[in-house]
């Protein structure tokens, strides 16, 4: 069952990404008082939080320690209730940018982080 | 009167002792009187003929002469002494002479004819046998010459002319012995001595000289001449040259003892298949003897199912055609049939006809068990060499397993075979393949795996070869609980084949197994043949070993590659991350901020080098990736010379605005260009002009990059697009793995496309790829 979002509530962006730092610099990028961010380490926690939660943009690690972001995009596209979602991909390989993920964005690691905070912004 | 009278009787008595025959008739041709004579001259008697008609005597077509000649007569001319024929009492034609003169009365008129018949017969027939005789010698291909008793040539032929060269004048009076030989002179004293006691000598062979010295084998026959008197007055000499026919008898008693040596069977017969000669050789081969064969037909030594056979070889011979190396089978005397090879003939006469056959048959029993074993071998070679070929091209281990099980049972002629084979996978366990052939799969399922029994130790321990004719037999055999032998169901195995397969090393890695369920079928062949398969196999299986090994450290690269460029770029990213929070942050602190700067500059290059690095790793891999989409080289170019030219003072300038559309992987391409574009910066002067041009052809775009910098010279320029290749003589400052260029010419050519470089030192160079617009 997903909650509907109160027009009150702050929009929410779930961002998934295994490497400490790294999740933490994202956290301090997208830091705003327009949205909230959610940061996640593994698949398993972001399927617990999409049980309960539909985020507005998600932001997914492709090599994660207990699956693939790719896949997690394909079936978050294939559902109809998370089909709509923005997703964003980063992966420190760019041939795993492959057509058919459905993601909205892919983004080369190491990135530009005014792009990066002005492309997830762009889907709030 | 008296006179008259007395004349008259004296001419009676002449007439009545005549030799020859006289008579008298008028022209009614009645006869008047005849002599005594016409009895011995044509066997009538004077009574019989007188008051018959003169045509009794003449041989009816002979009438009309006779009746000129008395015409003749009757006109006052005489016949004298005219050879002709009459009539015998007996029917018989006489030769006869004719002198019929005419009888007048007292006036002086012609009232009758009288005629003289002598018998010349006697005469006639020498006279001929005489003249037939000249031409006989003349006309003979023996020489004849006569010679005396002194040896003095007295007569010579034509042929002997011919034989001995010399002329008729040449040879007449000269002595015999211009003929002779000199170590043959005592020849005529011999034959001297013998004629001279009127003994005749036939065929004697000696040789005598012609004149141009050319000595001749002849055959002489020699016969003494005598007179009328017996008396031998001479030799005759019939010389025949005899070097023709000495050559057909040589050559016929060469021929007949080939013929009776040889080893083939020498047949001939009519064309009706009689058998008409028959060699030893044939006595041998068939077993019948000449006696039993000759004059018996042919099919007697043809199986009854190839009758018809002989009716086309004697309908081939009949058309004049021989029948060469004709392999068939033919029935001994025994019943037992032998393989021969034929050679039939035809056999003609003198004119040419073909009279019979003449047959050659050669006992090729052996020679085709030879051949057939030979061809045996060679099918098995190929076999083997075509199975040893297909699963050297294999890599993968079932098929290769099934390939060498199903050939080696072909091979061998067994019923069942199988092939075990001892697989360790990854984690160290050990475990058992197995394929089958002429078995199902269910035959064996129900079984297990072979166990260590004695039976198979020796084949899974390596220790040999295990081929044995009755494996129930066997002292190995049927040791084991629980089965003690065969489980029950197994397939019925009587003779038993196996043979270890070794790896290169010599490790066991399986066995192939072989059974037939009667005895005694595998052979010492076989054996060698399977050992030969199972080393081709050990080979096949330890390069699909390799394979697999190299597959799967193949695939750890893979991994590798994917998990280092992670592990690399992730600290990369949060690096580059941070470090770009400060930058922010700095917002007043110049000296700080070119501090940061600085640090992001390294990090973007130590970041391109890991992805140089990576790059390399998968292309070397064959792991690099493209998406093709279209995309517009134009616009590409634009945004990449925009961008680059913020961080340079040269004058980068696009010549191109019209957009250009082509299939390609747009990141790469961009990392093409920008490569190209980043190196012209490095290698040309600061403020010195950089030009990109974009040529659209039909089917290809060209994009150059073109620098007035320092050039690269020759030498380098062979290697340019190598890897790792770095131009030499070039300051260090310039930073770089080396890797670009390669990494360009492999985007590139991944695409279908080319890249060139046209450079001269010091002026600058040009850097150029070309895309097909529709790759494949």
């Amino acid at each position: 069952m997903v909650l509907k979002h109160s027009e009150m509530k702050l929009k929410e962006i779930v961002v998934v990404e295994d490497d400490n730092d790294l999740r933490e610099l994202i956290g301090l990028i997208l830091y705003s008082d327009q949205y909230s961010v959610k940061l996640l380490a593994n698949i398993q926690s972001f399927d617990q939080y999409m049980a309960w939660k539909c985020p507005d943009v998600i932001v997914l690690d492709v090599m994660l320690p207990d699956g693939n972001g790719i896949e997690v995009c394909q079936k978050l596209k294939a559902d109809q209730k998370t089909g709509h979602i923005p997703v964003l991909l980063m992966s420190a390989n760019s041939d795993k940018r492959i057509s058919g993920s459905g993601a909205e964005a892919f983004f080369d690691k190491p990135f530009d982080i005014d792009k990066f905070k002005n492309k997830v912004e762009g889907y709030i | 009167m008296y006179n008259f009278s007395l004349d008259y009787f004296a001419l009676a008595a002449v007439f009545e002792g005549l030799q020859d025959a006289v008579l008298t008739h008028n022209f009614d041709g009645h006869i008047s009187s005849c002599n005594p004579a016409v009895t011995k001259v044509l066997g009538f008697t004077p009574e019989a003929l007188c008051s018959s008609s003169i045509e009794t005597i003449v041989p009816p077509d002979l009438l009309k002469e006779h009746i000129d000649l008395i015409r003749k007569v009757k006109a006052g001319e005489p016949v004298v002494q005219f050879r002709t024929f009459r009539l015998s009492v007996t029917g018989n034609r006489v030769s006869v002479s004719l002198t019929i003169s005419p009888i007048k009365d007292q006036q002086g008129n012609i009232v009758g004819v009288s005629q003289i018949i002598r018998d010349i017969s006697k005469e006639t027939e020498s006279e001929v046998s005489l003249n037939r005789l000249a031409a006989i010698i003349e006309g003979s291909e023996d020489a004849i010459i006569s010679k005396t008793l002194n040896g003095i040539i007295t007569s010579w032929n034509a042929s002997a002319e011919k034989m001995f060269g010399y002329a008729a004048d040449e040879a007449i009076g000269q002595p015999i012995t211009i003929l002779i030989p000199t170590d043959r002179l005592q020849e005529e004293d011999m034959i001297l001595k013998h004629v001279s006691e009127g003994r005749k000598i036939e065929h004697f062979e000696t040789v005598r000289q012609k004149k141009n010295g050319e000595l001749i084998p002849i055959s002489l026959t020699i016969s003494p001449i005598r007179d009328s008197d017996g008396v031998i007055v001479g030799i005759s000499k019939i010389a025949r040259n005899i070097s023709t026919r000495k050559l057909a008898e040589e050559r016929q008693a060469r021929l007949a003892a080939i013929v009776e040596s040889s080893d083939d069977a020498i047949i001939s017969k009519t064309l009706d298949g009689i058998i008409q000669s028959w060699n030893r050789g044939a006595e041998k081969i068939f077993g019948y003897t000449e006696v039993e064969a000759v004059g018996k037909h042919i099919s007697l030594i043809i199986p009854q199912d190839r009758e018809e056979e002989e009716a086309h070889i004697l309908q081939s011979i009949r058309n004049g055609n021989s029948i060469d190396h004709y392999q068939t089978i033919r029935r001994k005397k025994s019943g037992s049939l032998v393989a021969v090879s034929l050679t039939v003939s035809p056999i003609k006469d003198a004119k040419g006809s073909i009279i019979g056959a003449s047959k050659v048959s050669r006992d090729i029993t052996q020679e085709r068990a030879g051949h057939e074993a030979l061809q045996q071998h060679a099918e098995r070679l190929q076999i083997l060499n075509s199975i040893a070929k297909t699963i050297a091209e294999k890599l993968d281990v079932q098929d290769i397993l099934q390939k060498v099980t199903d050939a080696s049972t072909r091979l061998v002629g067994a019923r069942f075979g199988a092939f075990f084979y001892n697989v360790t996978d990854q984690q160290g366990e050990s475990y058992m393949l197995y394929t089958l052939s002429g078995a199902p799969r269910e035959a064996f399922d129900k079984f297990g795996m072979p166990r260590n029994t004695q039976v198979f130790h020796a084949t899974f321990s390596g220790e040999g070869v295990v081929r044995v004719d009755d494996i129930t037999q066997d002292p190995r055999y049927g040791k084991m609980a629980p089965h003690f032998g065969m489980p029950k169901g197994h397939l019925p195995v009587t003779s038993y084949l196996a043979v270890p397969v070794l790896t290169v090393n010599g490790n066991v890695i399986g066995g192939l197994f072989f059974g037939h369920p009667e005895a005694g079928k595998f052979t010492r062949e076989h054996e060698d043949l399977v050992v030969s398969m199972a080393s081709h196999a050990g080979v096949a299986l330890d390069n699909s070993m390799l394979f697999e090994q190299v597959s799967e450290l193949s695939k750890k690269k893979d991994e590798f590659i994917a998990l280092a460029t992670h592990e690399l770029k992730t600290p990369l990213t949060s690096l580059s991350g941070y470090l770009q929070l400060v930058r922010n942050r700095l917002e007043d602190d110049p000296l700080n901020q070119s501090f940061v700067e600085k640090s992001l500059h390294q990090v973007k290059k130590l970041s391109a080098l890991v992805n140089d690095l990576f790059d390399v790793a998968k292309i070397q891999a064959g792991k690099m990736l493209f998406e093709f989409n279209e995309i517009n080289i134009t616009e590409i170019a634009a945004e990449l010379v925009e961008m680059l030219q913020h961080s340079t003072a040269h004058q980068i300038k696009l010549h191109a605005s019209v957009p250009v559309l082509l299939k390609a992987d747009q990141l790469r391409i961009e990392q093409v260009l920008a490569n190209f574009i980043t190196n012209a910066i490095k290698y040309s002067p600061e403020q010195s002009e950089i030009g990109i041009t974009i040529v659209d052809t039909d089917q290809e775009v060209f994009v150059s990059v073109k620098d007035d910098g320092i050039g690269i010279n020759q030498e380098n320029l062979k290697h340019i697009f190598s890897q790792f290749y770095r131009a030499k003589g070039v300051d260090r400052k310039v930073s770089g793995l080396g890797l670009g260029l390669y990494i360009s010419k492999e985007i590139i050519e991944r695409h279908g496309g080319r890249v060139s470089v046209e450079s001269e030192e010091g002026k600058g160079s040009t850097f150029t790829f070309c895309l097909p617009k529709f790759p494949r």
